[in-house]
């Protein structure tokens, strides 16, 4: 428990269930959150620690398909091992479809439990390590000149030198010294780190 | 002269003369002013007519007697004077005896004829008003013939349109009861489907609710556990235990809650024919059977006795036996693929019916657990089915058992106390 302390979040409305899955969570060691409503949830919970969520599928009001979907419109997608009572299949599908780490039907063995949210934080602190990285690039991003950035459009594009000088109506030389400098800021050892710096900068835009 | 000398004679036999005229016309006139009772009357006149004639007149305006008095004797003239009809015919000279008779005659004749004439008169009108009280009762017979006839007309068309309206009435009442008992048979079956399909929802709603306090127990055992593998409070694991003491026990009302609604209490007994509740059922699946090419036999004993008790309970359970054994042949050849529904009277007053299927039968392990809840053989089911079987029946005070066939294939046997033993 070097890194930070990872939380896991469980939402179910039977009270007694949520008691003991406190009580049980606790004894392995992680940080607990229970909250009996997925509004409750949302007032709460933090995304910044590695974390993931258990979450009953039948909940009142918003139920636990509609709280995935809106931590995903927010942004803050977090892994969920959905927990339900019914062995609804359709339900089933539809939650891993939409990207949840698993489905334990009730009652799940212990093990089951913790061998899903093993899983989960994994994928919380790779996601966790993508979103930094993406922050990362962002922010070098932002250094580059506007010029800096054209000529960044067109190496990715996979244009030679003297394209890109006819393109921008510019010298070659100075074509290679924009360059020289988007790779200096960019951290980037060759162009196909260039590339793939590029690429992810392209998802986080869109 | 001859006059003077006449009327001297006639008021000394007891008359009174009211004129003496030389001519026909002055005659007339005079009779038309004095009317005497007798005319005496010469034929030769003064004047245009003769005695003859004037008498003819006479006869004709007024009922006055003739009495003609001529020295004519001819026959011509005699005759001529006998078509007026005269009272009398005095030839001259004439005495005054002769005189008094023929007046006298004449008078009382005339008299009689008078009355005669009168009373031939009364008669003809009472004759006549006889006749118009006939014409009358004829007419009124006739009317009322008519109108009898009219009135039966009447009545006829009234009598028939009466008879239309009540076999109008008749045939919809006929209709109405028919789709009143098509009514009641649908409602029958849906309240029938409802029940079942409520049953299969209570079912699956209760192993819901079960999971949970289930999962409950399950994660606060494994925590204990998982506490006593290291540094524990007692406290804790006491505090965990009566949690898993609650669950438990709100598990076992989640099952008593589902055996409610099958208490005596919500029975609705009636009196029912055995025989029509394997109809129903058969009618019910018949469908399904055709589709899964299972054949079913209906064998009924005829005068069953009577059995009491809810129709709708024991066609839930005769359905579920049917569709325990669909289900049981649906794996066997299609040529092997028979239900059997028989139906029999025991010798204390009972009725028996069995449910025989061709299928693999029921394993020997099974065969004592088969009526115990959440006991099932099928993948998919709850097993709830022959435990509900079972309550149902023994509410009824009856008993139901499960059986392999020594030819193949599974038995139940539901035997059902007689309304009235």
């Amino acid at each position: 428990m070097s890194e930070a302390h990872p939380i896991v979040f469980v939402v179910d409305d039977d009270l007694s269930v949520l008691k003991s899955l406190r009580r049980l969570l606790d004894i392995c060691g992680f940080r607990v959150g229970t909250f009996s409503s997925a509004q409750e949830f949302l007032g709460n919970y933090q995304y910044n620690v590695p974390s993931c969520l258990v979450l009953d599928i039948c909940l009142p009001g918003l139920n636990g398909l509609e709280l995935q979907r809106t931590l995903d419109e927010q942004g803050h997608p977090l892994p969920i091992i959905f927990i339900t009572g019914h062995g609804d299949i359709p339900m089933s599908v539809q939650a891993m479809k939409a990207g949840a780490v698993d489905f334990l039907p009730k009652p799940f063995t212990d093990q089951a439990l913790l061998d899903a949210i093993k899983r989960a934080l994994d994928k919380s602190r790779s996601d966790n390590a993508v979103r930094s990285e993406l922050a990362d690039i962002r922010k070098r991003l932002a250094t580059l000149t506007p010029r800096e950035t054209e000529v960044l459009k067109h190496v990715v594009a996979g244009k030679l030198n003297k394209q890109i000088a006819a393109d921008l109506g510019i010298a070659e030389k100075t074509v290679k010294v924009h360059r020289g400098r988007v790779m200096q800021k960019l951290h980037a050892g060759s162009v196909a780190e260039l590339v793939r710096i590029a690429e992810k900068a392209r998802k986080i835009s869109t | 002269m001859l006059a003077l000398q006449l009327k001297h004679d006639l008021e000394h036999i007891g008359h009174s003369v009211a004129g003496i005229y030389a001519s026909g016309e002055e005659a007339l006139g005079g009779i038309e002013t004095a009317r005497p009772d007798l005319v005496l009357m010469d034929i030769k006149l003064q004047g245009e007519m003769d005695g003859i004639e004037t008498a003819d007149r006479i006869n004709r305006q007024y009922d006055i007697p003739v009495i003609y008095m001529t020295a004519h004797s001819e026959e011509s003239t005699i005759e001529r004077a006998k078509m007026t009809g005269p009272y009398g015919y005095l030839l001259k000279p004439v005495n005054v005896k002769e005189l008094q008779i023929a007046v006298e005659v004449s008078l009382y004749k005339s008299k009689s004829d008078k009355e005669k004439a009168q009373l031939t008169q009364e008669l003809r009108s009472a004759l006549e008003k006889n006749r118009e009280a006939e014409e009358a009762l004829r007419k009124t017979n006739e009317d009322l013939e008519y109108r009898v006839v009219e009135r039966t007309k009447e009545l006829d068309t009234v009598n028939k349109e009466l008879k239309a309206k009540i076999m109008e009435i008749i045939r919809n009442e006929e209709e109405r009861k028919l789709a009143e008992q098509e009514a009641e048979n649908m409602r029958q079956a849906i309240a029938h489907m409802s029940r079942v399909s409520t049953l299969s929802e209570l079912a699956t709603s209760l192993a819901h609710e079960l999971n949970q306090p289930l999962t409950a127990i399950m994660t606060n055992s494994s925590a204990a556990l998982r506490m006593l593998s290291g540094k524990f409070d007692p406290e804790e694991i006491r505090e965990i235990l009566e949690d898993i003491i609650a669950d438990d026990k709100r598990a076992a009302k989640m099952i008593r809650r589902i055996r409610e609604p099958l208490k005596k209490d919500t029975l609705e007994p009636r009196s029912l024919a055995v025989n029509d509740l394997v109809r129903d059922i058969h009618r019910l699946v018949r469908n399904d059977a055709l589709l899964a090419r299972v054949s079913i036999e209906l064998k009924l004993a005829d005068a069953l006795p009577a059995i009491r008790g809810d129709r709708i309970q024991l066609q839930q359970v005769l359905l579920n036996l049917v569709i325990n054994a669909l289900d049981a042949v649906k794996g066997s050849a299609s040529d092997l693929r028979r239900i059997q529904i028989n139906t029999t009277s025991g010798r204390d007053g009972s009725v028996a019916v069995e449910v025989s299927d061709s299928g693999p039968g029921i394993p020997e392990t099974s065969l004592c657990r088969i009526f115990e809840p959440f006991y099932t053989t099928k993948t998919k089911g709850l097993g709830l089915g022959l435990s509900i079987c079972k309550t149902i029946i023994e509410t009824h005070r009856g008993s139901i058992l499960a059986e392999n066939r020594p030819e193949g294939g599974a038995r139940f046997v539901i035997v059902l106390p007689a309304e009235n033993p």
